[in-house]
């Protein structure tokens, strides 16, 4: 797709700003009705799903052109997809899909992205990750009681953040994989960034390049199913990779996983984790996850001025994320007590993290975070647990910044607490 | 000049319609000795057509109009004069009841219309009327719907303005507009043609010119017709009455039951101002307050219609601890239901039990009337005016988002230190009611300049940028509401 | 242009985060549904994009906003105030002009559960709103633009019918004061406020200044901003304990339906019938809801995509409707919903109607319910297609409503015929009736293709020729006659009223600044 194939799309805009709120049948409260953390925060419509749409059009149609400021609301989302959501309720556009396309155009055109983007894409270039960490550290996360099966042709791919930013992450979710008798091996040094980092701020020829060879690897490495810890490695892996490169490996979320292994039996959860604790949807897992169906078809007139496409078009609602699982081993933990905010599930509030936002704009993502936070401690909640690193680093920075009581925990910390002789 | 403007408006009406007699002029003027309170001739238009050149002659040979549509007693001073020279124009003779559409529920009328006139013809179309509780007979229905006068049904109360619908209005400048839906596009009769009704009060267009009219006191234009909203009459109708020593006893029902738009009348007396009403001699045996509240059914349901709204206004009664009677004491509520939507017999029951009767009226809520009548009866005692010469009458408008209040004060209007008290009652009361939160709306004349001085300069400033639209010169009504007396 | 020293001066006021004139962003204030057919009229290909604002502006308090206006005035800049800013009419209409995008200004100043009111600022929503006011168990009147929109917009400056009229009436008559910074940037507050402190009446100390601000229509921003507004509440129909209580994902939500809620689609077979029953419903005031669309509308109205709309049309719906009105009994308690549903149903055998939803015909699902109450079904016209706009619109009863829907039918059909708007055999229009069924209007939603110029002129032509109609044959004043021109075009046969209109626009706007092109200018440009 280019920006040229959304310019009827983007035409069919009608500025009606759902796109800013929850779908609205469920807005609760005025206190949280938003589902775009951007306008909330800039609050210029140019901020919102449709507004951004707007611009795009706006040039494609020649009317504007790159500038710092321009793309500094570009580059402002998150890219977490809410905008979609609530706006596909009635009308057949894709404004988040709109958004990406036009940071391709802003790579393609030499304009983007922020140079902030541009720095870490050269060290996912040189180092593997985003971090600029020497890949020998990769596995350093790894305690000698974790049991790899190098035999296996799974393998819990860490992600680079958990690899170096949130290795409790990267070594619970390997003690319940033991736990559960889960075989699995990792790359290790091999290990090389999913590309979402690259792919989000919209420079796709060095995602493609970084999905080709992360495809070869695995290949080459016999690898037929991945496990992810990270919201973010899974949804590239399992919606992204696909659109753009042909793969023959099955991608499960460790949420995913933990569920099966315990209607399996494998895990046994007996120890109380007594705890009122509030579950946060990531949206690469959530909405976002939401795999894209291919499709090949044309605008035909069925009645008078109504079009439909032929054959009908899959509709990427957001029904298809990833959302009872993590909630359903939670569930299982004795002494846990899942209190829901208000934003869930695929109108859920994002974190503030993605879309290369935590690099370019770390005030308005800690903003985000933090109004999600809020929200959080407004259930009366006492952790606040999700299934993404990245996630997890950002909303730990705001408990840090209000100092909140509140504490965060990834679900896999939470099943280890649980198992028999666990943690 | 007096002579001239005679001329000129016999000239237009013709010389039966126009007058000067010394006893005729007398019942406008307040103070005999003043000639400015005096006017100097009456005038009767017979046609919208009249009154159109009557106000194009007045801003010619400059002499201020008051319009008047009622009868005797005038008790708020709106149209007594106050400019020299003043012309009555008496609109009491233009009372056709121009239309009364059953099936959408509306009438026409013309300004002269008394409720004793309007009532019958409405009870032949099937039709009842939202009206005040019991005018005076000589009352206008124009003119109470003119005056925001509140009617005692909140339920069909949807908006402050009603019942007033559209209007046929003569500006100060002497142009004609129909506001509303009756502007157009289109004659009434191509309207008519169409289905419409005149029914939609608002516009035309972007500007809503009978809500200007209305409130007005005469000072914007000279309302020539307008049409008011009717509701089905009911076949099933009974009143029902709770006694209680406060106020604040009676409130929790009261907000419950207007949420619910069960009820039809609803309102709560005093006994002062419920044995006047009764024309009972004594108000001992009746209880401090007296809620009354109507019920009704009508349609092919009436009667299951009547027993759901009864039903459910029992429960609402129980649960807030208000207990519903058809009887309290010698009072039946088929007596107060005698008494509901039809005026006053003569003479006006106000003036019955001390011969005068001086009205204190303003708009509140429900919750803050306990408290200014307390203020009230206080400063009635200081006045030297007993506390039970102060009728009270709270009536819930806008379906229960505010109330309008009347404090009377009944005195005898042959007893100067009588007239005295309550002159002082009225200027202090006033304002110590105004300190408390009152809001009085529709300000009468006497107290004009008080109320008016607790508004904005921006607030008057726009008020008297409409005035000079509509009235440049400031013909009609001058001294009414924040407007000058004098000529531009 | 704005000169920089305007532009400091707006900055000094807002900050530099709250303004902007960088073009990109500029542009998305530029950008509004219904534009394409104005493009389309100059002879240019149809497009959305129409005035690009000099800058945009948010202020966040009344005081802000009254330095903004004074500032204009004084440097003799235009202005245009939008809430939520859906239409063409929020956006600015000529060059060298600045929007005041008011949303940061999004507080429920005040709610008064016993006297029935709630004081807003103009970007709290209708869903945002709605949602605070449940849990006093009270709802507001929320306009048909849809549950994202602006009700203090809608209350203060924009028509304002709704789905649930019936019960809640119409959005000029429920304002109860205004807050109003009028275009020579004076503060207003209408009403019992300034006297007491609170907003329980609009109207007095005498006349009511509500006579200048809006009107039937709305002056569409074009008479200064209004920056807090006081709205008339209504009981919300559920039990105490009942909560907004949405399952399921989308799109299948489902919602918990109050107890005593029903809807009904009365269907009868010739218009006589249909005027009488609509009439006889309209005498007991016993329904939330009382709309007409055609069959094609009826079916987007409760179901949940295209695809399923177009299967319930032609799987019977379409065969079936006639004339017909859907109606929503939402009691409070078991013997109000009881005598309603009994009434509704003696009404409808009378006139020898059936419910299409009884025999199957249509099946509302829970959610539809929600989207009822929440003012979303007008949304989903947009479901057809992402262009339409209504004619006609005329307000006073339901017989001119009928009428105007036969006259207007052969019309329709013959730009159905054009193949230059939507295909529903000139059936489609909406009406409602108004509080407790005293007033009634109708409305033509119509589909046109917005890519397309030929669909454009023609809905355009067909708008045109719907305004005549209404003029010549006084079926009422449409909703858009606005502007200049088109008032000027209906003065002849409505008594002139721009002349008055105009003299408001004088009086209140001395230097005209105050964005005229949906309401009026002083001046008679039309006649330039």
């Amino acid at each position: 797709m280019t920006l040229e194939n959304y310019e009827e799309m983007m035409d069919g805009c009608v500025r009606c700003s759902k796109c800013k709120f929850l779908p609205q049948l469920q807005i609760k409260s005025k206190r949280f009705s938003h589902i775009c953390p951007s306008i909330e925060y800039f609050n210029f419509h140019a901020y919102s799903g449709g507004g951004r749409m707007i611009m795009a059009n706006a040039l494609q149609k020649g009317r504007i052109e790159f500038t710092p400021e321009m793309l500094d609301v570009l580059y402002s989302c998150t890219n977490c997809g809410g905008c979609e959501v609530s706006c596909k309720w009635v009308y057949d556009l894709e404004p988040n899909e709109v958004i990406h396309e036009l940071r391709v155009k802003a790579v393609e055109s030499g304009a983007g992205p922020l140079p902030k983007h541009k720095k870490y894409i050269e060290l996912v270039e040189r180092y593997q990750n985003p971090y600029g960490e020497p890949s020998e550290k990769r596995p350093a996360w790894i305690e000698d009681d974790i049991k790899l099966d190098e035999d296996s042709n799974t393998i819990f791919f860490v992600g680079c953040t958990a690899a170096y930013r949130r290795e409790e992450i990267a070594l619970s979710t390997a003690k319940v994989l033991n736990a559960g008798n889960e075989n699995f091996r990792i790359l290790g040094t091999d290990e090389f960034c999913c590309g979402s980092p690259v792919y989000r701020v919209g420079d796709r020829e060095k995602a493609i390049e970084i999905m080709k060879s992360n495809v070869e690897l695995f290949k080459s490495k016999g690898v037929e199913r991945i496990i992810t810890s990270c919201s973010g490695c899974f949804n590239m892996l399992r919606t992204e990779y696909p659109r753009y490169v042909e793969t023959s490996f099955e991608v499960v979320h460790i949420s995913q996983l933990l569920e099966t292994m315990l209607s399996d039996g494998r895990l046994k959860l007996t120890n109380e984790v007594p705890m009122k604790v509030t579950y946060h949807d990531p949206c690469h897992l959530g909405r976002m996850s939401e795999p894209y169906e291919p499709y090949e078809g044309e605008k035909v007139e069925i009645l008078s001025q109504v079009y439909m496409w032929d054959p009908p078009k899959p509709e990427r609602l957001g029904a298809g994320g990833i959302y009872d699982p993590p909630r359903n081993v939670l569930k299982q933990i004795p002494g846990i007590e899942l209190i829901e905010m208000e934003r869930i599930c695929e109108y859920s509030y994002c974190c503030g993290a993605g879309g290369g936002v935590k690099a370019g704009f770390p005030d308005f993502a800690l903003w985000t975070a933090t109004e999600r936070v809020q929200e959080a401690e407004e259930t009366g909640a006492k952790g606040i647990v999700s299934v993404c690193p990245f996630c997890s680093t950002n909303i730990r920075d705001s408990l840090d910044y209000r100092e909140s009581e509140m504490e965060y925990f990834d679900l896999t910390e939470l099943v280890l607490m649980s198992l028999e002789g666990g943690e | 000049m007096n002579t001239s403007i005679h001329n000129d408006l016999s000239k237009i009406v013709g010389p039966d319609r126009v007058t000067d007699k010394q006893e005729l002029l007398e019942q406008f003027s307040s103070n005999q000795e003043d000639d400015r309170t005096h006017p100097s001739l009456i005038v009767w238009p017979s046609s919208a057509e009249d009154v159109s050149q009557i106000v194009e002659l007045a801003n010619t040979k400059f002499f201020s109009l008051i319009p008047i549509s009622s009868g005797v007693p005038r008790m708020s001073g709106t149209s007594t004069p106050k400019v020299k020279g003043t012309v009555i124009l008496d609109l009491g003779r233009m009372n056709r009841i121009i239309r009364v559409d059953s099936k959408n529920k509306v009438a026409m009328v013309e300004p002269g219309v008394t409720f004793s006139q309007f009532l019958p013809e409405l009870r032949k179309a099937g039709l009842r009327p939202l009206m005040p509780l019991m005018p005076k007979a000589s009352q206008s229905v124009l003119t109470s719907c003119l005056d925001r006068e509140p009617t005692t049904i909140p339920r069909f109360h949807w908006d402050a303005s009603d019942p007033l619908l559209c209007t046929e209005t003569i500006f100060g400048t002497g142009e004609m507009l129909r506001t509303g839906s009756a502007s157009g596009p289109g004659s009434l009769e191509e309207q008519w043609a169409s289905g419409q009704a005149q029914k939609n009060p608002m516009g035309p267009s972007q500007f809503d010119p009978f809500r200007l009219v209305q409130g007005s006191q005469g000072t914007i234009g000279i309302v020539t017709w307008i049409t008011v909203k009717c509701e089905v009459a009911p076949e099933v109708h009974r009143v029902y009455l709770a006694g209680s020593e406060t106020l604040e006893s009676l409130q929790k029902f009261n907000y419950a039951l207007l949420k619910r738009r069960l009820a039809d009348e609803h309102f709560v007396l005093n006994a002062r101002c419920l044995s006047a009403m009764l024309g009972v001699d004594t108000s001992d045996s009746l209880p401090v307050w007296t809620l009354v509240v109507g019920l009704s059914g009508h349609g092919p349901l009436a009667q299951e219609e009547f027993d759901y709204r009864l039903g459910d206004t029992n429960d609402i009664a129980s649960e807030t601890g208000v207990f519903l009677e058809t009887t309290i004491g010698s009072i039946t509520g088929d007596a107060v239901h005698s008494l509901l939507n039809t005026p006053s017999t003569e003479p006006y029951w106000k003036l019955t039990p001390y011969g005068g009767c001086r009205e204190v009226y303003f708009t509140s809520t429900l919750d803050m009337i306990p408290s200014l009548y307390d203020i009230f009866l206080e400063e009635a005692e200081a006045a030297g005016i007993g506390r039970s010469r102060i009728g009270a009458y709270v009536q819930p408008t806008v379906q229960g988002v505010n109330t309008n209040c009347y404090f009377d004060i009944f005195y005898n209007p042959k007893v100067e230190e009588d007239i005295i008290n309550m002159e002082k009652l009225v200027a202090a009361g006033t304002e110590q009611l105004m300190d408390a939160g009152a809001f009085f709306s529709r300000p009468p004349v006497t107290i004009r300049e008080s109320v008016y001085s607790r508004s904005s300069p921006e607030v008057l400033n726009a008020m008297n940028r409409v005035k000079r639209i509509f009235d440049p010169n400031n013909v009609l009504s001058p001294g009414n509401l924040c407007f000058e007396e004098v000529f531009k | 242009m704005i000169n920089d020293k305007f532009y400091s001066r707006l900055q000094d006021v807002v900050g530099e985060r709250n303004i902007t004139r960088t073009p990109a962003i500029l542009d998305t204030y530029a950008f509004q549904w219904g534009y394409e057919i104005e493009s389309a009229q100059r002879g240019d290909e149809p497009s959305r994009f129409g005035q690009r604002p000099d800058a945009v502006v948010l202020p966040t308090t009344t005081e802000e906003v009254q330095t903004i206006v004074k500032i204009c005035n004084e440097f003799k800049v235009t202005f245009k105030p939008f809430s939520t800013g859906m239409g063409p009419w929020a956006g600015v209409s000529e060059p060298g002009a600045i929007q005041i995008d008011l949303r940061r200004m999004n507080r429920i100043v005040e709610v008064d559960p016993n006297n029935l009111y709630v004081v807003v600022e103009p970007y709290v929503t209708n869903s945002e709103l709605q949602a605070e006011l449940f849990q006093y168990g009270l709802m507001h009147h929320a306009q048909g633009a849809g549950p994202q929109t602006s009700p203090l917009a809608s209350h203060t400056s924009f028509v304002g019918p709704g789905f649930t009229s019936p019960y809640t009436g119409f959005s000029g008559r429920n304002l109860l004061g205004a807050e109003w910074v009028a275009p020579n940037g004076e503060i207003l507050r209408l009403g019992s406020y300034e006297h007491t402190g609170k907003w329980f009446t609009g109207d007095g100390p005498g006349f009511s200044l509500r006579g200048v601000i809006r009107g039937w229509m709305g002056a569409y921003g074009g008479l200064g901003v209004f920056t807090k507004a006081a709205i008339k509440l209504y009981s919300y129909p559920a039990p105490k304990d009942w909560t907004w209580n949405i399952s399921g994902t989308i799109p299948k939500y489902e919602w918990e339906v109050p107890k005593y809620w029903k809807l009904i689609v009365l269907n009868f077979q010739e218009w006589e019938q249909y005027e009488s029953a609509f009439y006889e419903v309209s005498d007991h005031d016993v329904v939330m809801m009382a709309t007409t669309s055609s069959s094609e509308g009826l079916a987007a109205l409760f179901t949940d995509t295209k695809m399923e709309a177009i299967e319930v049309i032609f799987g019977g719906l379409l065969a079936r409707t006639r004339r017909y009105f859907i109606v929503l009994i939402a009691a409070h308690t078991e013997r109000e919903y009881n005598y309603r549903v009994k009434l509704i149903r003696t009404i409808m055998k009378k006139y020898e109607g059936e419910d299409l939803i009884e025999e199957g015909f249509i099946s509302p699902r829970s959610a539809h319910y929600a989207e009822t109450i929440r003012n979303m079904l007008g949304g989903h016209a947009f479901r057809f297609s992402n262009c339409f706009q209504s004619t006609h619109g005329g307000m006073d009863t339901v017989a001119m409503a009928v009428k105007l829907a036969q006259v207007n039918q052969p019309i329709k059909s013959k730009y159905i015929e054009k193949g230059v708007i939507g295909d529903d055999r000139g059936e489609g229009i909406w009406t409602t009736t108004y509080e407790g069924g005293h007033m009634a209007h109708l409305e033509v939603p119509t589909v046109y293709d917005g890519a397309s110029k030929e669909s454009c002129l023609g809905y355009a032509e067909y708008q045109d020729e719907c305004n005549d109609v209404d003029l010549k044959q006084a079926y009422g004043m449409p909703f858009f006659i606005v502007g200049d021109k088109v008032h000027d075009y209906y003065a002849s046969r409505t008594m002139d009223y721009p002349k008055y209109l105009r003299r408001i626009k004088a009086a209140f706007d001395p230097n005209g600044i105050s964005d005229s092109s949906h309401y009026v200018s002083a001046k008679n440009k039309s006649n330039e």
